[in-house]
């Protein structure tokens, strides 16, 4: 296999979406770390790592078992524990990945390609991650780690072999794990990256443990329920004075009759009464009045929070607390304030990235949506408003496995959304050929507010085998997550250009004004 | 006529707003497929439904757009008020704070819907007459004001729906067809970003 540089396919990957004027700039950022990650790199690699390495799974210690790992010595470094999502996870798991992404640093990897490495380690089996921890260890080339990972969808595409100047720009960018002083050590050494596979549905899944995807469904419960308690730092007694209080505020509200009551508690009071298949109104009244009086000010209520709670309340055995904080740690983890703010921004970014990702990954589709008018608004509002627990897009039983997995996590947003993402795109990947084939616009919208589910899944396939073939399908040079940041800069880049432009607007605007007031 | 080939000879858009929980779905749901379901959804973002019907020798398509009806989703939801050919405000005759929103809803069309988009004031849940907050009179007073037609109707019990929805349609197949035969076959993508829209958007800020 030609030897390619990671940062080469980066910048193929970033390279359809952009005009030529700007295609320049892209290609400086490409050759460094993925553009979101040097933003702020400190903080945004200490995210994404404490994501990708959920505490409990272990990977880190095969980081470490070689003794090899440094002490942590950079200031920076240990500032980075300072961001709020490390700081919500529990300490040990934290500071392993930490070190093991340390490690990988120093021993010339560019911080995008190790947490490319620990992604793979996160998401493989042990054996797997023992081998492949091994060959980075070794700077030995590999051709066929897939085989011994033990995880593959199919044979292993080359993940990274280094181009030697890369880890040595990244460092220029500030990284804070590779300090100048630091020497590096060999670069070039490649690693094959086991979850680059054939993108054919039909192939096969070897190795791929089928039982997961029922015991995903029904442990969501306790995982859940432990993220709620233990990943989310409860503020003691918050949950009952919010609760006391939005309860005094709507009592206030309706005994000053309908005309009084404010916007937020009749919207409430009406998706109580349309909330369908759920019982105990008075468990989710308490939660979406609290929520609403936590949330900053202006927010209050959303349409389709109420389906949110819906699902969190059944999945937490109708604990109101357990529900409330649960959803209150996914608010970070998920950056939901934006979506729920007037304007919507952040879901306006969600509509962005999907297009990006379908425009990268279904290039015919992308086309066929541009002819015939379909954009995202039309049809993935309520996919990501309530975070797919709305039953229009899989059933239930799937929706619990894609949550498990967002529970057991717990990551940054760009890790949290790539889970939704993968989903969203492995169906579109499977029903495009349907959707191809439909060339009116209502019919297009009509199959994707309702995807027939049951034709895109295989028998026996559950949403584990999706998320693992999106994997496959959709991260073959980048992981998901680090494409997902990508696109969110170019999204800034978008909006502030088009600030611009509406400033210049509103100048000549003016000019023309004064021009005219002058005669 | 002119195409056989095409099962219609024009498609109307149609847009249905009004606050939240007035009705607009039911009515929708009544209309397209005539029946009326007890358990509510929340639509969130933007729906959108299918009828084909007979409109005085016509055969015409309705795609009558379905919208949420909270605040938040304005930014979403008025983006597709440019290139409807008729809006239908509802309210609930149950809300007098509806009924006084459709003034609000009136501005939101003059800021971004086409100048000449057909309107009709549709006073939804009559059937419930005893909680009634909202007068027939007021309602018709409001549509005078607005020079636009006025129904009271039930989605429960299927008063008036169709009746609504004909009168909206035959208005905008009229008004395409005065302005000029071709305008009717057009796609609804050529009538969203023609010159009428650029128009109205003129009229609001000078």
């Amino acid at each position: 296999m030609a030897r390619q540089s990671f940062n080469v396919v980066l910048h193929l990957r970033v390279r359809p979406c952009i005009h030529t004027a700007r295609l320049e700039r892209h290609h400086e950022r490409a050759r460094g770390a993925p553009s979101g990650l040097r933003t702020q790199p400190a903080r945004r690699i200490a995210c994404v790592t404490s994501t990708l390495l959920p505490a409990d799974h272990g990977c880190a210690h095969v980081l470490l078992r070689t003794n090899r790992a440094p002490p942590v010595q950079s200031a920076k470094f240990n500032n980075s524990r300072r961001c709020p999502h490390t700081r919500s996870l529990s300490q040990g798991g934290v500071d392993d990945a930490e070190r093991g992404l340390f490690w990988l640093c120093q021993v010339g990897m560019a911080p995008a390609e190790a947490l490319g490495v620990l992604s793979v380690l996160a998401h493989s089996p042990p054996a797997g991650r023992d081998a492949l921890f091994q060959s980075i260890h070794d700077n030995t080339p590999r051709s066929s780690a897939s085989s011994e990972s033990g995880r593959s969808p199919g044979a292993g595409g080359q993940w990274r072999a280094s181009n030697p100047t890369s880890p040595v720009k990244a460092q220029d960018e500030g990284s804070p794990c590779c300090s100048p002083t630091t020497p590096v050590t060999s670069p070039p050494r490649s690693a094959s990256r086991p979850a680059s596979g054939p993108n054919s549905p039909t192939n096969p899944r070897e190795g791929f443990v089928p039982c997961y995807e029922t015991a995903a469904a029904d442990k969501l419960d306790k995982h859940a329920g432990k993220f709620a308690r233990q990943n989310v730092e409860r503020v003691p007694g918050l949950y009952e004075a919010l609760f006391a209080s939005a309860q005094a505020t709507s009592a206030a509200d309706m005994a000053g009759g309908r005309g009084a009551m404010s916007q937020c508690v009749t919207d409430i009071e009406k998706d109580i009464s349309r909330t369908a298949n759920f019982e105990n109104r008075m468990a989710l009244r308490g939660v979406l009045y609290s929520l609403s009086a936590f949330l900053p000010g202006g927010i209050g209520y959303v349409q389709g929070q109420n389906l949110v709670a819906r699902f969190l309340l059944i999945v937490m055995r109708e604990d109101q607390e357990d529900t409330f904080w649960a959803w209150v740690g996914m608010m970070h983890q998920f950056d939901l304030l934006g979506l729920y703010t007037p304007g919507m921004p952040r879901l306006r970014l969600r509509f962005f990235q999907l297009n990006r990702l379908v425009l990268w990954h279904l290039p015919r589709l992308h086309a066929h949506f541009a002819t015939c008018d379909v954009a995202a608004d039309l049809y993935a509002t309520p996919w990501f408003i309530t975070l797919l627990a709305d039953g229009s897009m899989l059933p239930e039983q799937q929706t619990r496995v894609i949550w498990d997995r967002i529970f057991m996590q717990c990551g940054a947003p760009a890790e949290q959304w790539s889970c939704i993402y993968g989903v969203l795109l492995e169906l579109l990947r499977r029903a495009e050929p349907m959707l191809l084939g439909l060339a009116r616009f209502d019919d297009l919208i009509q199959m994707l507010t309702h995807l027939p589910i049951k034709d895109l899944l295989f028998p026996g396939e559950g949403a584990v085998a999706l998320l693992e073939r999106a994997a496959s399908a959709f991260e073959a040079s980048v992981p998901l997550p680090c494409q997902l940041l990508m696109i969110e800069d170019e999204w800034h880049d978008v909006e502030r250009a088009e600030q611009d432009l509406a400033a210049l607007a509103l100048r000549k605007r003016a000019r023309f004004f004064s021009r005219v007031a002058s005669g | 006529m002119a195409r056989h080939e095409s099962p219609f000879d024009m498609q109307i858009k149609l847009l249905m707003i009004g606050d939240s929980g007035v009705g607009k779905t039911c009515l929708l749901l009544r209309y397209a497929s005539d029946h009326f379901s007890q358990t509510f959804i929340t639509t969130i973002g933007i729906d959108f439904k299918i009828k084909n019907i007979e409109l005085d020798t016509k055969r015409v398509k309705l795609q009558i757009w379905d919208t949420a009806g909270q605040e938040r989703f304005r930014t979403i939801t008025t983006s597709y008020f440019r290139g409807a050919q008729g809006i239908l405000l509802v309210y609930d005759v149950t809300d007098k704070k509806s009924f006084q929103s459709i003034r609000n809803w009136v501005a939101q069309i003059q800021q971004h819907a086409d100048v000449h988009v057909n309107k009709i004031l549709i006073g939804n849940k009559c059937d419930i007459d005893n909680e009634r907050e909202v007068s027939t009179e007021e309602g018709a007073q409001l549509a005078a004001e607005y020079g636009i037609q006025f129904f009271e109707t039930s989605a429960k019990n299927d008063i008036n729906v169709e009746k609504g929805f004909i009168t909206v349609a035959r208005e905008v197949k009229n008004r395409l067809m005065a302005d000029g035969g071709s305008q009717g076959a057009r796609t609804q993508g050529n009538v969203a970003l023609s010159a009428p829209a650029k128009g109205g958007k003129k009229s609001s800020c000078c």
